[in-house]
């Protein structure tokens, strides 16, 4: 059963949209993604260099119909990266946008539009029957970790996605999010088993090119990170007015409640529905939603789990259920939760690792109303815009520079804690490279000495204290 | 400091750039640093330093250096690229 089949039965309703590009009926996407996929002979690992155009979607659908694995990257990851992820998991093929330096490498054998298939290895990979997807799951640091998804996975989160936010097949998505990660990946799948249409779009809500499209392609929604809707209230919700527009999702990290509230209040009154939903690659996308119409009396709230998943919250020593109300690291079951970790090719053959069961590494509570309340994480990392960031890994970064750090901060707001006086390397801009980050999300605290308690842990709470000063 | 001096300078510090480069082909996303982000970044500082609120179709339409002096001059800050 693999992830597409069946997306026939949607006739001449039209999948996607795009400017200046006649639209693209459910019958023609299947005959033309058959037609890509009928290329490659043996089911086969492929890398796909994702952009939010038509073609890269049209060779995924193709691609999970015949039930090969893809690993999603960006189009635009850069090759010191591609060729790791390559010697890696030695891929038989490569599904990118029409480029000269893959030529330079790899033989392209087929091209549909402004994408093309490579031809990378010839190795004959022993894939897990139950493999479709593999989905990092870190932004920028280090070398990404894959998350192992099925097709069970994905279309019981998309299922479980469509019916909590009652999509129908007259519900049309923008894209505003890479379809590498899996928030903007669970969008594309969830409209695509609908039914509804994709308006494929590269553009920010910062160019004009973006609100050009909301007017010819009419969308209905989009979903968007905590940064997003930061662009969002920067420009304007009242932009939204007289548009196409009935619904926003929030998700990818944690939204300042202020502005969730302030978000919700002005939806309401243009009569469009603001949802806040959490998730996690580990889940294969979301996990809960907040509806719209408690949104503003729970901010704080990630809201309840999807249909088909449930949380509970326990304690962080001992595994053992906290009383309601308590604070315990969150743990969530689920058919969405993906079945392990791959760091190789020969991971790719494991079984479910998971059995359906996540330990999310964040810390929570819920209340009476079994609304459920983030209030920390139980890791080290923050996100950045939608990514997660290890703060270790910058620390280390920073310490084979010989500077003593310690990184704190919250999502969207990275602090280093920098232990010397000395200015002279321009430790902004050296994590703001380092992590292919705009440095205005990153400040530098100067402090004398790291707070530690008698067995030599760090005191974060006081870190905190003193760089919110 | 002139206008010019001012809004250069925010430039060079909210891209990166050098000073060669501010002219007509530096565009949203001519450069890696002026993303969705670092226009944010760099909207704010104009916003603070010459004490004016853009409208949101100019917070769009603001894609270039260039452009940029022309929207400033609805909000009464001459940049004299001559001078």
């Amino acid at each position: 059963m693999t992830l597409f089949e069946g997306l026939e039965k949607f006739g001449d309703q039209i999948s996607l949209l795009e400017t200046d590009r006649e639209p693209v009926t459910y019958k023609q996407l299947v005959e033309i993604s058959d037609e890509i996929a009928s290329r490659i002979n043996r089911r086969s690992l492929v890398f796909c260099l994702t952009s939010n155009i038509s073609e890269n979607v049209i060779g995924y659908v193709g691609l999970q119909r015949a039930g090969h694995v893809c690993l999603m990257l960006a189009s635009k990851i850069d090759d010191i990266k591609l060729d790791d992820l390559v010697r890696r998991f030695e891929p038989n093929f490569i599904w990118a946008p029409n480029s000269d330096e893959l030529n330079a490498h790899y033989e392209s054998f087929f091209s549909y539009g402004r994408y093309s298939l490579y031809s990378v290895s010839l190795r004959n990979h022993d894939l897990n029957p139950e493999l479709s997807l593999l989905m990092g799951t870190s932004g920028s640091t280090g070398s990404p970790m894959m998350v192992r998804q099925s097709s069970k996975n994905l279309k019981s989160n998309a299922a479980s996605i469509i019916q909590s936010l009652e999509l129908d097949h007259r519900d049309r998505a923008i894209t505003t999010l890479p379809m590498n990660y899996t928030y903007g990946l669970s969008i594309i799948n969830s409209q695509l088993l609908v039914g509804g249409s994709l308006v494929m779009s590269d553009a920010t809500l910062m160019e004009r090119a973006f609100w050009d499209q909301i007017n010819s392609c009419e969308p209905t929604y989009f979903g968007g990170v905590p940064y997003t809707y930061e662009m969002l209230n920067r420009i304007g919700i009242k932009k939204l007015n007289g548009t196409s527009i009935r619904m926003l999702t929030q998700a990818g990290g944690k939204l300042k409640s202020e502005l969730v509230a302030k978000i919700s209040s002005e939806c309401t009154s243009l009569n469009i529905k603001f949802y806040v939903m959490y998730g996690q690659t580990e889940a294969t996308a979301r996990m809960s939603v907040l509806p719209w119409n408690e949104v503003h009396k729970h901010p704080e709230s990630i809201g309840r789990p999807i249909p088909g998943g449930s949380f509970r919250i326990v304690d962080i020593e001992s595994g053992v259920e906290v009383p309601s109300g308590s604070v315990g690291e969150l743990v969530y079951a689920g058919p969405n939760v993906a079945l392990g970790y791959a760091n190789s090719w020969s991971d790719l053959a494991r079984d479910d690792e998971f059995k359906q069961i996540l330990q999310t590494g964040d810390l929570a509570k819920t209340d009476a109303d079994e609304l459920v309340y983030i209030v920390g994480r139980k890791k080290r990392f923050i996100k950045i815009f939608g990514n997660r960031i290890n703060l270790d890994d910058i620390d280390n970064f920073l310490s084979a520079k010989n500077l003593e750090t310690v990184s704190t901060g919250r999502d969207d707001h990275l602090i280093v804690n920098v232990v010397s006086e000395d200015e002279s390397i321009p430790v902004v801009d050296e994590v703001a490279r380092f992590l292919g980050i705009h440095k205005s999300a990153i400040s530098v605290n100067r402090i004398r000495q790291i707070p530690r308690n008698e067995s030599g842990k760090v005191l974060f709470s006081e870190l905190e204290q003193s760089s919110e000063q | 400091m002139s206008n010019k001096e001012i809004y250069d300078g925010i430039f060079i510090d909210c891209f990166g750039v050098s000073q060669a480069e501010l002219n007509e082909d530096l565009k949203y996303q001519s450069v890696e640093s002026w993303d969705s982000v670092g226009h944010m970044a760099m909207v704010a500082q104009l916003e603070d330093t010459f004490g004016i609120m853009l409208e949101m179709d100019d917070i769009i339409d603001f894609g270039s250096y260039t452009i940029g002096v022309d929207i400033l001059k609805k909000y009464n800050v001459e940049i004299s690229l001559a001078g």
